[in-house]
């Protein structure tokens, strides 16, 4: 059985995405079995423009936001040479952190330095800045997100067993199995690749893994982070934070909400969520233990940046009246 | 004029690339960041408890600083067992940051995606004993657990919180960090010792880069003195001048960024020498950050093992202060060493409990600033908010921008020696990635 | 006049607002022709993801209408419309949404007169505000190099 080819790339954002595979410590010695990586730039130094002499690849695995004109140019390039690409992390998901830009722009561009203009030296241009921050599946045709940032090691061996169609253990498959959609397990399970735009996590909410206890939820005033609040135990939503939890698709297992810190939605929005923002509106505004208008206002008026918090990871994406046409 | 552009460059954080060109018998390389980070953009207009988890995007370390500056935002104190924690993990990620560079080191010679099965049969001969990189690769995942153990997570943090941490440990984690600590001091003194005796001494391929060294003022933090209460910024300049010191709270008036249209990340300089310049001899204003910025202080460490092998590495190569990219490398195990020491003083039980891990503020300030030494070097950060608490003005200084400058000079030197030596493109590159690599 | 015809979406509960909107009908109360009526069992029941749906379809208001307060058929379903109402209307100003483009309204069944004067008034003042754009592409042509 021919080993499958798998390509690497980050654009704009951090490299932990691409440390997240390969991380995946010993695994990484059983992958090398099933797969050849022909095209790695941060690890194995390959260069752009080796690329256009490449032969087909199987599975491109790109993380990161599209924020130059060259990360839009390498993203069209290596989706027409591979068979699948898979949008590793919130940044190429969703648009993650960097999409936050977009808002700042919005409002007025930070000062910039007005480069000067410099005769003697060689023209070095950089590649020009893209007028929006973008994720991936605004750019090209995705087959498969893992989302997180970063995402969890067993969503990504999921991903890359799920995509490269080997079975493994049940060991491996079980955490995975236990958070995943049905059908896609079971075609892990089985050795057939999942249906075409599976996202690797899965379709509830992050409530639905969160150990914190759930009781009634009313609060009278909400509370920020750095004031006090019981930090293990009870919903943090119930205590008067937000936490984007009720919005955001579940697979973390309540990473954040278990140590005491409220979810801001990285794992973009859950399965039956149109838009997160006006989720989490629903969510909160159904806590609020206010009947009066003049009450209500006052907790209304003590939300500060929602645009900034429910959209964190995903304004480019996933913000209904903010984001920017997807393609594919 | 012939052009060689290397781009992407191997194991840079930041987007990055140099282009070489050879005018005649004089070659220039020009290092680029080829896209932009702007935290800035990210970070204004946001609440500014939400820093410690937007600005980890620059590096875990930050998360850290990022909640210092937040203590002093809000005037707290964070409570013994919450600065023990925050500092174990700041001591992991030193042990894991270096550990990482040294991995990235040895896929120079060692594919990571060999064969194991094949490794020793006919292959190439390589430098580098075949089990090392498995072997860091596991010390790694081991102080990943640990990091994530105390962080909540391994990369982009979570428990750093203004006043403290968010939560204690578990009852399981103590005696689990215990034994990580255990099986990371042997690991981190066995990989030392083999990386000096394969690569670092005398005849073997690191001492090649002995010679490329750019000698440049460098900045470091140093840690309260009988004489002085405060941590403070010290800058140590080349030849006999005399250093220069400042509060960290007056790190915004002496330091300052510069733009270049050339390449994405900005420049740090001293405000007080005005931008040099990246062609002078000895640019006045131009600093650099790290292992080594932190070694050439002079001090003795207090871990024996640590200790020792800075002890061999002058006597190999000379007192400090070094400035090649061999004492580079050799810097990162040093202090290896001595993080992983104080990751077993640190990861015990009775240090990170106690009353409270939290000191809940009381108001809303104004003005937060904070400087530490991360492992890739000293970093900082500074708020203004409003009275809402939302962020209007930021200052960051990451170690990207701060070794900007360090990695354009090193990089035309590597091109300088390599016409020198007449060395081909691929050498070249692998030379020109080698030596931008510790810092 | 630009000749710019606004589309408002009108989310009526059964109980009062629709009946107060039907019987304005009936009655020939003049009311400009530029709202699509959807009718709900109640105020309540109206998410905010509709709202914000139909602003990204193209509607250049949104209009919900409910019982008084201590009125509503399922008791206090239309406390539930003015909880979320009132943060909805700080996001949307957030996203881009002015103030006056989403209302929420208490509409009794006998009041068809206030239920034709809400919506004139509504549509005069969308006319006043002008279509409703998406900010689109507004950005950083300035942003080459930024620090």
């Amino acid at each position: 059985m021919p080993k499958k080819n798998i390509a690497v790339y980050t654009a704009t954002g951090c490299r932990t995405c691409e440390l997240a595979l390969l991380d995946i410590h010993y695994q990484v010695q059983r992958l090398h079995r099933v797969a050849d990586i022909v095209y790695w730039p941060y690890l194995l130094g390959s260069q752009h423009a080796e690329l256009a002499r490449l032969e087909a690849i199987d599975i491109c695995f790109y993380a990161g936001a599209v924020r130059t004109h060259s990360e839009r140019q390498m993203a069209e390039l290596l989706r027409a040479k591979s068979r699948f690409m898979v949008a590793l992390g919130s940044c190429a998901g969703f648009g993650g952190l960097p999409g936050l830009v977009n808002l700042a722009t919005r409002t007025g561009p930070p000062a910039a330095v007005e480069p000067p203009a410099d005769a003697s030296d060689p023209p070095l241009e950089l590649a020009a800045l893209e007028p929006q921050v973008a994720g991936l599946t605004q750019v090209v045709a995705v087959d498969y997100v893992v989302p997180g940032c970063p995402p969890t090691q067993n969503l990504v061996w999921s991903a890359l067993q799920g995509v490269l169609c080997e079975a493994g253990s049940q060991a491996h498959l079980s955490y995975a199995a236990s958070r995943l959609p049905q059908k896609v397990a079971q075609a892990m399970a089985s050795g057939v690749r999942p249906p075409l735009g599976t996202v690797f996590a899965g379709e509830k909410a992050v409530c639905a893994s969160c150990s914190r206890v759930k009781e009634q939820k009313r609060f009278e005033s909400v509370k920020r982070p750095y004031q006090a609040y019981e930090s293990t135990g009870r919903c943090l939503l119930e205590q008067g934070l937000v936490c984007s939890g009720i919005a955001t698709r579940e697979g973390c297992g309540g990473l954040c909400t278990g140590v005491g810190i409220p979810c801001r939605g990285c794992f973009g929005k859950a399965e039956a969520v149109y838009d997160p923002g006006a989720k989490m509106v629903a969510a909160i505004s159904s806590t609020f233990d206010a009947d009066k208008p003049q009450k209500i206002d006052a907790v209304a008026d003590q939300f500060l940046d929602m645009v900034g918090t429910f959209y964190r990871y995903t304004l480019p994406t996933q913000c209904a009246l903010l984001n920017i046409q997807e393609k594919g | 004029m012939q052009t060689v552009i290397i781009d992407p460059l191997r194991w840079q954080a930041a987007p990055s690339r140099v282009v070489l060109s050879t005018n005649g018998s004089k070659p220039q390389a020009r290092f680029q960041v080829t896209a932009p980070r702007n935290v800035e953009a990210m970070a204004l207009g946001r609440p500014v408890e939400e820093l410690p988890r937007i600005l980890s995007i620059l590096s875990p370390s930050h998360h850290i600083v990022a909640a210092q500056a937040l203590d002093h935002l809000f005037g707290v104190e964070p409570p013994p067992p919450a600065a023990t924690m925050r500092r174990a993990l700041l001591e992991t990620l030193f042990f894991i940051e270096h550990m990482q560079k040294i991995y990235f080191l040895l896929t120079a010679w060692e594919h990571p995606f060999r064969d194991l099965r094949q490794a020793g049969r006919g292959a190439a001969a390589s430098p580098v004993p075949s089990a090392l990189p498995d072997e860091i690769m596991h010390a790694l995942s081991l102080a990943q657990e640990g990091a994530a153990i105390l962080g909540g997570r391994s990369a982009h943090p979570l428990t750093a919180i203004a006043g403290g941490v968010s939560r204690y440990l578990k009852e399981d984690a103590y005696p689990r960090l215990a034994a990580i600590a255990d099986q990371c001091r042997p690991a981190a003194r066995r990989v030392t010792a083999a990386i000096r005796e394969s690569l670092l001494s005398a005849g073997r391929p690191l001492a090649a880069f002995r010679e490329i060294a750019v000698p440049l003022a460098h900045l470091s933090l140093a840690p309260p003195s009988e004489s002085r209460k405060d941590e403070i910024a010290i800058v140590r300049n080349t030849g006999d001048e005399p250093p220069v010191q400042f509060a960290i709270e007056e790190i915004p008036t002496k330091i300052s960024v510069h733009q270049e249209p050339w390449s994405y990340q900005p420049f740090a300089y001293l405000q007080a020498d005005g931008w040099p310049g990246l062609s002078s001899e000895r640019p006045k204003g131009l600093f650099f950050v790290g292992p080594l910025a932190r070694l050439n202080d002079g001090q003795s460490l207090s871990a024996a093992a640590a200790e020792e092998e800075r002890l061999r590495l002058i006597e190999e190569m000379g007192p400090f202060p070094h400035y090649s990219v061999a004492a580079a490398f050799w810097a990162l195990l040093i202090e290896a060493l001595e993080a992983v020491e104080r990751m077993v003083a640190l990861y015990q039980k009775e240090q990170l409990i106690g009353p409270s891990i939290r000191t809940v503020p009381a108001q809303m300030g104004a003005l937060g600033m904070a400087a530490l030494e991360s492992p890739a070097g000293l970093i900082f950060h500074e708020y203004r908010v409003n009275s809402h608490g939302i962020v209007e003005e930021l200052r960051v200084l990451d170690t990207t921008t701060a070794n900007n400058a360090l990695r354009c000079l090193v990089a035309q030197r590597i091109a300088e020696s390599g016409v020198e030596l007449r060395h081909n493109r691929q050498e070249t590159k692998t030379r020109m990635e080698i030596g931008l690599l510790p810092f | 006049m630009n000749g710019f015809q606004p589309k408002i979406i009108a989310f009526l509960c059964n109980w009062c607002s629709y009946v107060a909107a039907d019987a304005a009908g009936v009655s020939r109360m003049t009311q400009q022709p530029n709202v699509r009526v959807i009718r709900v069992f109640c105020s309540g029941m109206v998410d905010p993801g509709y709202v914000v749906k139909a602003f990204a379809s193209g509607a250049d208001g949104v209009l919900v209408a409910g019982c008084h307060p201590g009125d509503c058929h399922y008791i206090s379903g239309n406390i539930k419309a003015l909880r979320r109402a009132r943060l909805l209307e700080r996001l949307l100003l957030e996203l881009g949404v002015e103030k006056g483009r989403f209302r929420l309204e208490w509409i009794a069944a006998s009041e068809s007169p206030r239920y034709a004067q809400v919506i004139n008034t509504m549509c005069d003042e969308i006319r006043r505000l002008g279509p409703f754009a998406k900010p689109e592409g507004s950005v950083a042509s300035a942003m080459s190099v930024a620090t």
